[in-house]
């Protein structure tokens, strides 16, 4: 055991110290993944399982040369010789396989009928899942979605969390129920939102086998978003009001006095004044109705003046008009804006679907 | 000749100060949007059809004896005129006295038509023009050719639709004046005179008009002078476009 930890460490410390080594060789872990295959075809299972399960306490072991070490291990628990034979650890190592790939073979070079059909006990007595998806998936706008497609050997409820790696916030809550495959669909918008925002999350999905005593399988997925922030534009709410004009002229007012006198004045002068020559003027005598006239149109102009709310200024009120128009056009303009730059809003969700 | 100088004094000083207060202000807005006003928006052109109606009374002074009677005058009237230029043309038709009334008695039947050139915007006009007067009667028509000459004066009270008007003209008729040709001594001369307020109705192109007016006629010949004089009070309405 000591002895194959030690290997292990010095194939993984010599490899990566040596950078030519690391570029003739496919992988330091392969090395070791096949040095234990050689142990175990050496029929040395001790050895083969030593070695195996230093590598899963590899971090940089991949899932699948930690699958692969896993077979190793349950090859050597449960190898073509009774005396070896350990059908217990075997079996659960199985299980323990089965619960993320029920359509796990093993490889030709690990295994026998026995542990065939030690293989085929632990598929038909374990609640596995199974969890595949496009790599990356690009949604777009509102209605914007991706999919996990979730495969179980037996009916159960599966729980989706997509949560982000740093802040541990929820983004993705959603379930799948009593079937045993289907695909989980979640929006990327929510609110008119991206529910994601660009970096690192963790996709984590629970089946749960029905029954009291039902099974319960975990698996961990990696999850990268490419989701850009919406930065919406500033509604305008309210126009400039300095910026309007005045649409009309000042009140008259009291300018309208001296007009006032002087249409009424004039009436007067017209009919107590201006009069026919000769005897006319002597003869015949001032009327008063000009001076009655002239007093109606005197205070006419005094009224209308002080009544008056000033000109209508035509060529400003269409230019506040036009004003007012293209502030309501901005208004629609930077909502279009806003509402282009939410549906048309990209996600890219790039999935790692090697479970953890 | 005093009334005459009085007369255009008047107006002279109404239309200087009429100019004053007739302007429309700029808006005060601190900024501009392109093709805005800057001022005003009172309309330069104006086009205006109306009837009118003077109820007063006539007198007229023949062999040292006055006459006077009541009646009216009625008149049509038309101007079309620019900022600078405008035209205007007016009949006048009026009716003094009754036949059988021994203390309203009736007298000749006035008529009248003339057209002017007015020159200069409404608050100060100088019109000049030609016209026609005929003092007609079953006895005979008298009949002049009239030159005139005056000025006039149009404001605006802002945006009320109230205009007030005067005006005055001195007229002088030459040539023959009597139907039958006799030598004129000198010529015939007269004075012309209105003040009126015009109000135009808000969205509809109507307007009325109230005033006073006044005309004064000294017909001439060899032989004989005949001064006459009517006035009274001129109501109306008509037609507008344009004007405010």
């Amino acid at each position: 055991m000591r002895f194959a930890r030690r290997l292990a460490m010095s194939l993984v410390a010599v490899t990566l110290a040596v950078p030519g080594v690391t570029r003739a060789q496919a992988n330091p872990i392969d090395d070791l993944l096949r040095v234990s295959t050689d142990a175990f075809n050496d029929l040395n299972y001790k050895k083969a399982d030593s070695i195996a399960r230093s590598v899963l306490q590899l971090s940089a072991a991949t899932p699948a040369q930690r699958g692969r070490a896993q077979m190793v291990m349950a090859a050597s628990a449960y190898p073509d010789d009774p005396v070896a034979q350990n059908r217990a650890v075997a079996l659960n190592m199985l299980k323990q396989l089965v619960k993320v790939n029920s359509s796990l073979k093993l490889p030709q070079e690990l295994t026998w009928a026995g542990l065939d059909s030690l293989l085929d006990e632990a598929k038909r007595t374990t609640f596995s899942l199974q969890v595949t998806a496009e790599p990356q998936q690009t949604a777009i706008g509102l209605d914007g979605t991706a999919t996990i497609h979730v495969k179980s050997n037996k009916t159960g409820l599966f729980r989706l969390v997509i949560a982000a790696k740093s802040g541990k916030s929820v983004a993705v809550v959603d379930s799948l129920v009593s079937v045993p495959e289907g695909d989980i669909t979640f929006k990327v918008m929510r609110d008119e939102t991206p529910i994601f925002t660009s970096g690192d999350y963790a996709i984590t999905l629970t089946g749960f086998e029905p029954g009291g005593l039902g099974d319960t399988v975990t698996v961990q997925y990696a999850l990268k978003a490419d989701a850009p922030a919406i930065t919406p534009l500033t509604v305008p709410v309210k126009m400039d009001s300095t910026k309007l004009l005045t649409i009309r002229s000042g009140k008259f007012g009291a300018r309208s006095i001296l007009p006032a006198i002087l249409v009424g004045g004039a009436a007067f002068a017209l009919g107590s004044v201006v009069r026919g020559e000769g005897d006319i003027a002597t003869k015949v005598p001032a009327t008063a109705k000009g001076t009655g006239v002239g007093a109606v149109l005197a205070l006419s102009t005094i009224a209308a003046g002080f009544m008056d709310k000033g000109r209508p200024i035509p060529a400003n009120i269409a230019a506040n008009k036009a004003a007012g128009e293209a502030f309501q056009k901005s208004i629609v303009d930077v909502l279009a804006e806003n509402r282009r730059r939410i549906t048309e809003h990209k996600t890219v969700l790039t999935f790692d679907l090697e479970a953890k | 000749m005093r009334r005459l100088v009085l007369c255009t004094a008047f107006l002279a000083a109404a239309t200087q100060v009429a100019a004053q207060a007739s302007p429309a202000p700029a808006p005060t807005a601190p900024s501009t949007p392109a093709g805005a006003a800057k001022a005003g928006g009172a309309s330069k052109a104006e086009f205006r059809v109306g009837g009118f109606m003077v109820s007063g009374e006539r007198s007229y002074d023949f062999a040292n004896k006055v006459n006077t009677a009541t009646g009216q005058i009625r008149g049509l009237e038309v101007l079309l005129r620019g900022s600078g230029a405008g035209l205007y043309f007016r009949s006048l038709s009026g009716t003094f006295g009754t036949k059988a009334s021994t203390t309203n008695g009736l007298q000749p039947q006035i008529i009248s038509a003339d057209a002017r050139i007015l020159f200069f915007p409404p608050v100060f006009t100088l019109f000049g023009g030609l016209g026609k007067r005929c003092l007609c009667s079953d006895l005979a028509n008298k009949v002049y050719d009239v030159l005139m000459g005056g000025v006039s004066s149009t404001v605006n009270i802002g945006g009320s639709g109230l205009r007030t008007h005067i005006s005055g003209a001195f007229l002088v008729a030459k040539g023959k004046s009597f139907s039958t040709a006799s030598t004129i001594k000198k010529p015939s001369t007269g004075l012309e005179g209105e003040a009126a307020i015009f109000y135009r109705l808000p969205r509809v192109p109507l307007f009325l008009t109230l005033g006073y007016r006044t005309e004064v006629f000294t017909g001439n010949t060899a032989t004989t002078t005949s001064p006459e004089e009517v006035r009274g009070v001129r109501i109306g309405g008509g037609i507008q476009f344009g004007g405010h």
